[in-house]
């Protein structure tokens, strides 16, 4: 009987590991509108409606492109190696349905209260897609640039000439 | 069972064994060296750019498995195992320690000195330089003042490093670009930085990684690397103290065991698994593990503590311009003898601490779109800077690297734990180290005007090192200042572990330096073994040749006595020298071997032609049958240039005690120019044959019972020196009662008088007919010291 129910068990985890990656490779899927409304509640309004859309895309694939399980950089003087934990897309899908097709801010806000979010992450940790969304666009090298509008190009090659100099203006 | 020989067997494959490879396949050319790692080769340069892509988006490993899920260890530890190490991460800084680093006992009653001198390990800091390729300037304290030039210029600095420099030397601290081993142009076959912010895994390899060293070592085929192969315990000889062999298991093929043979051991595995694999070797012989006479294997475990502050002040930064790099000062690296002990270093990097976006505002609300972008950018008016302080700690006893035998491995063997501890001293003097930090951290804010937004002590020591310190005393250290460990003589360990005290900066250049000294006498060593291996190919063996084909000219006989020869000891690569060399033996015998043979196979180990000359000896011949025969070899040498790819004008002569005397002679007795050798090499010689301190059998195999005072006279070389009389190389010891050392004085003091240039070493130590000395940990030294004379007169290029 134990090693029949450990059988089901592998097969149920096996399955559900299957969906989930599934739900992965295949996120937003048709709910692509309601991120992208999601976004536009809650990203800066100087990005305009297609910048957030494009945000909204590339979170989207930001998340199929993740890999559970992967190694994380553990570097130099770090003594444990961690993997890159599941992406609960199951969840996110239930957010977003939860926030409907066109969220508030203030919705969105309270969402977060009641998630008990209480800080942005450091990167998406899969507590709430409003916060991963958040995290993804605002730790990014675009809102660096934004931020103090300038063309820093954080996370590019771009060369040492010049950068003795202030980084050029946005829009320039 | 596998089985692998090899003359010199390295375990572990980072950036200490990558450095001692590439040099000892430079100055041995053709000596079989094996790497055993027990990581993976991750030699795919072509996919760094999507590794990092990776990384930046996912945070996702930009090594990925380099390292093994079983072989980890408690404590503070890298976990990177893979061919390249730690180095594949790491950030390229490559500070120098200071003098004081290797003076603490002496300078300041703290831990111990190290057995070496400071401008001895500033000559291997250079040469550390230029293998890794280091960008840098010149700091401004006459007390860091530099040999050589830094190979590269430095890194421009950033519009933010500008702007922090400008600050913080308000405070009448001076700062400058930290060095990197980071390409500032192309170099070493590899790009120049494009400033990717990356630098753990650089996309343009500007960086320095020792996988492109292992690249071009295999590829040239000099080096044979093993990898995923993990050395689990070393071997000693039955009868002897020696290491035999290495076991080691393929993690490929765990079953089968694999052993490694090989004539030198080296132990360059880092401060974790050096130590650890020491203790892991112990046997019913040595019960508490190899080299462990002293009980200080995996002791002493030291690194460097540090205090970090981040500062908020009024300049414009911009995050992200080139977050890798930062400004250095040493201003504190040095302190006064009679003052309170505080010494550290002191850098500047660009920050962006207390002006990250945040979710919630001051009033604890959320805040998204606009509002969170308008609060990051309130904040975001002042810049920031993080100020850090790497300071000087010292280890005790305690401070141990030990076997965890609640933890194993696969194969069973327990794992290693670390537990830092510091000494009485660095304990009793921590709160006022901390309080010196502290205020050096507010006079750079308060001269700048800046807020001090939080301050943090580290809770581990970084850059970490020891675990098998070196040192003279074999009862308070575990090797020697070279890496020879006291208790087994073909066995070194380099690089990190070595380290008695980790100073208060970046540790690599110095493992890489202490390293690369290491290889110089390796090398030296492995002449006796290179020739007992040559010797044994009786083809390959070169053969003598007949000095005068038509009879030597005052032959007695048609006895081999009467036939002097040369044999020719041709060069592989020849770079263009020639040297003739003339055994010593009192003018009665020749050591052709000791002082012959070896020397000729040293020479061509450094592309150098040689020639051992069988010269005619007393009592059956006198002079100047002797000088005829050095003459003739000088000659028939000289006029086969062309043949022996030989510069004529650099062709030199060697001699030893009594052939010493020959070969000053022909320096000193030319009578035309295709005789004149253009150096002389004198190891212990007869110079004088007219004072109390000439060799009286030498004087009467070359003059006879009862000679000419005017020859005498006229054999007395330093009374023959002229401005004319080659420049000149002279080693002796001071014990030597066989020919004193007042010979090559006297022949020095000559030479000097005269104006031709002349190195003079004189041991304290050893007797007469030394040799190479090449089992003389101090002796030995003077092949080393020769070989930088031959480098520095132009005679290796």
């Amino acid at each position: 009987v134990t090693t029949r129910r450990a059988w089901a068990q592998l097969i149920a985890g096996a399955f559900a590991a299957l969906r989930a990656r599934a739900q992965v490779r295949a996120f937003p899927g048709d709910r692509a509108d309601a991120l992208r409304a999601l976004a536009a509640a809650i990203l800066p309004g100087e990005l305009g409606r297609a910048g957030t859309d494009r945000i909204a895309d590339r979170f989207g694939e930001w998340v199929r492109g993740y890999r559970a399980g992967a190694d994380t950089e553990h570097g130099y003087g770090f003594p444990r190696v961690r993997s890159k934990p599941d992406l609960p897309v199951a969840r996110y899908l239930q957010q977003l349905d939860a926030l409907g097709r066109a969220p508030t801010a203030a919705a969105v806000a309270q969402a977060l209260e009641e998630a008990k979010i209480t800080a942005l992450p450091g990167s998406p940790s899969g507590a709430h897609i409003a916060a991963d969304l958040l995290s993804f666009y605002f730790n990014s090298a675009d809102a660096n640039d934004l931020c103090y509008r300038a063309r820093i190009g954080r996370d590019a090659c771009r060369g040492l000439t010049g950068s003795d100099r202030p980084p050029q203006a946005l829009g320039q | 069972m596998k089985r692998h020989e090899s003359d010199i067997c390295v375990i572990g494959g980072g950036i200490s064994a990558a450095m001692f490879a590439e040099k000892l396949a430079e100055l041995k050319p053709g000596v079989a060296i094996t790497i055993v790692e027990a990581g993976k080769s991750i030699f795919d340069f072509d996919n760094r750019g999507r590794y990092r892509e990776r990384y930046a988006a996912y945070g996702e490993n930009p090594w990925p498995e380099d390292f093994i899920e079983d072989q980890s260890a408690k404590g503070i530890i890298s976990r990177t195992m893979a061919v390249g190490g730690s180095a594949l991460h790491w950030g390229g800084t490559c500070n120098r320690f200071s003098m004081e680093d290797l003076r603490l006992r002496s300078m300041y009653g703290l831990g111990v000195d190290w057995p070496i001198e400071w401008n001895e390990l500033e000559r291997y800091y250079c040469e550390a330089e230029r293998r890794l390729g280091v960008s840098g300037e010149p700091g401004p304290f006459p007390e860091d003042r530099r040999s050589e030039p830094y190979p590269m210029a430095p890194m421009t600095l950033s519009h933010n490093l500008l702007e922090l420099k400008k600050w913080a030397e308000k405070s009448d601290i001076p700062f400058w670009g930290t060095p990197q081993a980071k390409n500032t142009v192309p170099y070493g076959g590899r790009a120049a930085c494009v400033r990717c912010n990356t630098c753990s895994i650089c996309p343009t390899g500007a960086r320095y990684s020792p996988d492109f060293t292992f690249k071009q070592l295999l590829a040239t085929k000099k080096i044979t690397l093993h990898d995923q192969t993990l050395v689990r315990k070393l071997v000693l000889d039955d009868s002897r103290a020696t290491i035999a062999l290495a076991e080691a298991r393929d993690r490929r093929n765990p079953e089968e065991p694999v052993e490694y043979r090989a004539k030198t051991f080296v132990l360059a595995a880092g401060y974790t698994w050096s130590p650890h694999l020491l203790l892991l070797s112990r046997s019913s012989r040595f019960p508490e593990g190899l080299a462990n006479r002293s009980g200080l294997v995996g002791r002493f475990m030291n690194g460097h503590a540090f205090l970090t502050a981040q500062m908020e002040l009024d300049a414009k930064i911009y995050p992200g311009m080139n977050e890798q790099y930062g400004l250095i000062s040493r201003q504190f690296f040095r302190c006064k003898p009679d003052a309170p002990f505080a010494r550290h270093d002191l850098r500047i990097w660009e920050s962006s601490a207390g002006r990250q976006p945040r979710l919630r505002g001051t009033d604890g609300k959320i805040l998204l779109g606009d509002d969170l972008l308008a609060d990051w950018r309130a904040r975001a008016q002042r810049g920031a800077a993080r100020v850090r302080a790497y300071y000087d700690v010292h280890p005790s006893r305690d401070s141990a690297l030990t076997l965890d035998e609640t933890s194993r491995n696969r194969f069973g063997d327990p794992l290693p734990k670390i537990e830092h501890r510091l000494d009485d001293a660095t304990q009793a003097r921590l709160p006022a180290m901390r309080q010196h930090i502290q205020g050096v951290f507010a006079r750079l804010a308060h001269a700048g005007n800046a807020r001090i937004l939080s301050t943090s002590d580290s809770n581990y020591l970084d850059h970490p090192a020891g675990g098998c310190r070196m040192g003279n005393d074999p009862t308070a250290s575990v090797c020697d200042s070279h890496g020879r460990t006291h208790d087994h003589e073909n066995l070194y360990v380099v690089g990190a572990p070595t380290l008695p005290n980790a100073g208060c900066t970046n540790g690599t250049l110095t493992f890489v330096a202490l390293t690369l000294r290491s290889a110089a006498k390796i090398a030296a060593t492995l002449v006796l073994v290179v020739c007992c291996a040559l010797q044994a190919q009786p083809p390959r063996a070169p053969q003598p040749e007949l000095l005068w084909p038509e009879g030597a000219p005052g032959a007695v006989g048609q006895q081999d006595e009467d036939k002097p020869t040369l044999t020719a000891y041709l060069a592989g690569s020849p770079n263009g020298t020639g040297v003739i060399v003339c055994p010593g033996g009192g003018y009665r015998n020749l050591a052709i071997d000791k002082e012959g043979t070896q020397f000729a196979q040293w020479f061509n180990s450094l592309g150098i032609s040689a020639f051992v000359l069988k010269y005619r000896l007393g009592p059956r011949y006198h002079h100047p049958s002797m000088l005829q025969d050095a003459q003739q070899a000088i000659r028939t040498v000289r006029s086969r240039a062309v043949q022996y790819k030989l510069a004529p004008d650099r062709i030199g002569i060697m001699g030893f005690s009594a052939g010493g005397h020959l070969a000053s002679t022909a320096g000193t007795h030319f009578d035309s120019r295709d005789v004149r050798p253009d150096f002389l090499i004198l190891g212990y010689p007869v110079i004088s044959m007219n004072s109390e301190f000439t060799h009286q059998g030498s004087k009467t195999n070359l003059l006879g019972e009862r000679p000419d005072p005017q020859l005498a006279d006229q054999m007395s070389n330093d009374q023959q020196v002229t401005k004319d009389t080659p420049p000149t190389f002279l080693f002796h010891t001071n014990a030597d009662t066989g020919v004193p050392a007042e010979n090559s004085v006297r022949f020095y003091m000559a030479l000097r008088k005269a104006g031709v240039p002349a190195e003079i070493h004189i041991f304290e130590r050893g007797p007469h007919g030394v040799g190479m000395a090449s089992t003389d940990a101090v002796l030995s030294a003077w092949t080393s010291l020769l070989a930088n004379w031959l480098r520095e007169r132009g005679l290796l290029r």
